[in-house]
């Protein structure tokens, strides 16, 4: 068996080319940073002489995209040879990806796409999550997605779900709050049935997140500032999450590091328990 | 129906121009797919794009993402074929697909293997030129060209007006690579170039040099070929020697 994975508590950010320079002239006052691994997955340039100098002096957290756990190929050996080589080069404070597939017979859509919470799908994903963990010699984070449809033949609860994939494969999770707000008002759910249904114990990682809003569903953007209903689920689960890393995830309309900063104050803020004087 | 056969199913719909009826939930992920390979396709192509204008840019990058479903999990090599599909699109403007062309190696150029410079001195350790072999920049991409795209390249990312748009009879080459962690470019008029290619197919030096005749036939092949070397090291074309006892 491989070790478990330590707890690390602090407050991060994702590293993002538009903060390079910024962040090189004036390392931030934050606890660790958090690559999407795939933008590193390279043979060199300026990305990765960027990660070691931040790496000297941050601990890193690796975020994957493609890893598609819910397809029936999962990961390929080219992804996760580059996925190692990464790994070594960073030695990581964990490996995380996503409870979703990408792709299947060879056709990827670059997306989360949403598994049918069955036993065919526990199966095939549980089947991954110990391959690659055995290749890594790690155990992996797993993060809810946000979703936009269903499937009718689902037997478990997304919480469910994920509390059986722990059970099974020994692995963690990366509890995304936005996802779980998304997705609770997409399919009707309580946010809070979801959390207090979840073996928190296994969170090593919160992502806060902003979203965009559809017809009449809510979408995963990651381009907006944190909204409050996604703020006061944090302030509620925050107490329970004391030995989790958080982190503000924004992808796109990327802001200058000072806002994302004061946002990260914001998490810390309603992270402190209440001192009455 | 098995879950390969419920995801075979999800994706077709995801895939499939022009969009079925579909409910909220697929027209996000149906959209979210183009927008993904269109934002990939827009960050590579820059330059094509300011060619091009916004109207025919997106026309061509949106039947190109409808023809070209994604195989790779990598988005950064979505649309590698984007300057074959210009070509075939474009046949009378070669300067479009050579811009694409360039767009894409530079891209490719940048998230490559890095290699350190050569220091000239170290010609000077080469024991045996009958058996020595260039080892050429790992970044380096190469193709011919036969429009002024190089020019029309660097106006464009500098926002500036572009020069006139030229076709020349013959055709040069074009190399792309990478030095200090920055992609760079330069044109090679024929004979450099038809060297370089023969040391890019894996020709040691000097066999490559017995099969290049020279074009301007008043000119010393030795020394022209030395200074194309010098060259060459000076600003990272070749990295490295191979094949060959240097003296100490």
């Amino acid at each position: 068996m491989f070790p478990s994975v330590a707890s690390f508590a602090g407050f991060g950010l994702g590293l993002r080319p538009p903060h390079y320079e910024a962040i090189l002239a004036s390392p931030p006052p934050i606890d660790f940073f958090e690559i999407i691994s795939e933008n590193f997955m390279i043979d060199g340039g300026r990305p990765l002489h960027v990660l070691d100098r931040v790496r000297a002096d941050y601990p890193v957290a690796m975020h994957g995209v493609s890893m598609s756990l819910g397809s029936p190929e999962g990961p390929g050996p080219d992804y996760l040879r580059r996925l190692h080589t990464l790994m070594r080069r960073v030695d990581p404070l964990w490996v995380s990806d996503h409870l979703c597939w990408t792709g299947v017979n060879g056709r990827n859509s670059h997306d989360l796409l949403p598994l049918p919470l069955t036993e065919a799908a526990m199966a095939t994903v549980c089947r991954h999550i110990d391959r690659v963990q055995t290749f890594l010699q790690r155990p992996l984070l797993i993060e809810n997605p946000s979703t936009y449809v269903t499937f009718a033949e689902d037997t478990y609860t997304e919480w469910g779900f994920l509390t059986e994939l722990c059970r099974r494969t020994g692995c963690y999770l990366l509890l995304d709050l936005n996802n779980v707000f998304v997705s609770a008002h997409n399919h009707g759910f309580s946010a809070q049935a979801y959390l207090d249904g979840l073996p928190l114990e296994r969170v090593r990682q919160v992502h806060l997140a902003g979203h965009s809003e559809g017809e009449t569903l809510l979408i995963d953007t990651h381009d907006a500032p944190i909204p409050d209903g996604v703020w006061a689920l944090w302030a509620k689960v925050a107490p329970r999450l004391s030995h989790a890393a958080v982190m503000i995830e924004r992808d796109d309309e990327i802001p200058p590091l000072p806002e994302l900063l004061a946002e990260l104050d914001t998490a810390r803020r309603l992270a402190s328990p209440v001192v009455y004087v | 129906m098995s879950l390969a056969d419920t995801q075979r199913d999800f994706l077709g719909q995801i895939l499939a121009s022009p969009a079925p009826t579909l409910s909220e939930g697929m027209r996000v992920y149906h959209h979210a797919y183009r927008a993904r390979l269109l934002g990939a396709m827009a960050e590579t192509y820059a330059q094509v794009w300011a060619w091009l204008g916004d109207e025919t840019f997106h026309s061509e990058a949106r039947a190109y993402v409808e023809q070209h479903p994604s195989t790779q999990w990598s988005l950064d090599d979505y649309g590698q074929d984007f300057a074959d599909f210009l070509a075939q699109r474009f046949p009378d403007d070669p300067e479009i697909t050579e811009l694409a062309w360039m767009d894409a190696a530079l891209r490719q150029a940048f998230a490559a293997e890095d290699a350190d410079t050569l220091d000239a001195t170290a010609l000077m350790q080469v024991s045996d030129w009958e058996t020595v072999r260039l080892i050429l920049n790992p970044a380096l991409r190469h193709r011919s060209i036969r429009s002024n795209a190089p020019a029309l390249w660097r106006a464009l990312s500098k926002d500036e007006t572009p020069p006139e748009v030229l076709y020349f009879e013959e055709t040069s080459g074009l190399c792309v690579w990478k030095t200090a962690l920055a992609s760079r470019f330069r044109t090679l008029e024929a004979d450099e170039y038809a060297l370089i290619c023969a040391l890019a197919a894996g020709q040691g030096f000097a066999a490559a040099c017995e099969g290049l005749t020279l074009r301007a036939a008043d000119s010393d092949p030795t020394e022209q070929i030395g200074a194309w070397l010098g060259q060459w090291l000076a600003e990272g074309l070749v990295t490295g020697l191979a094949g060959t006892e240097t003296t100490s």
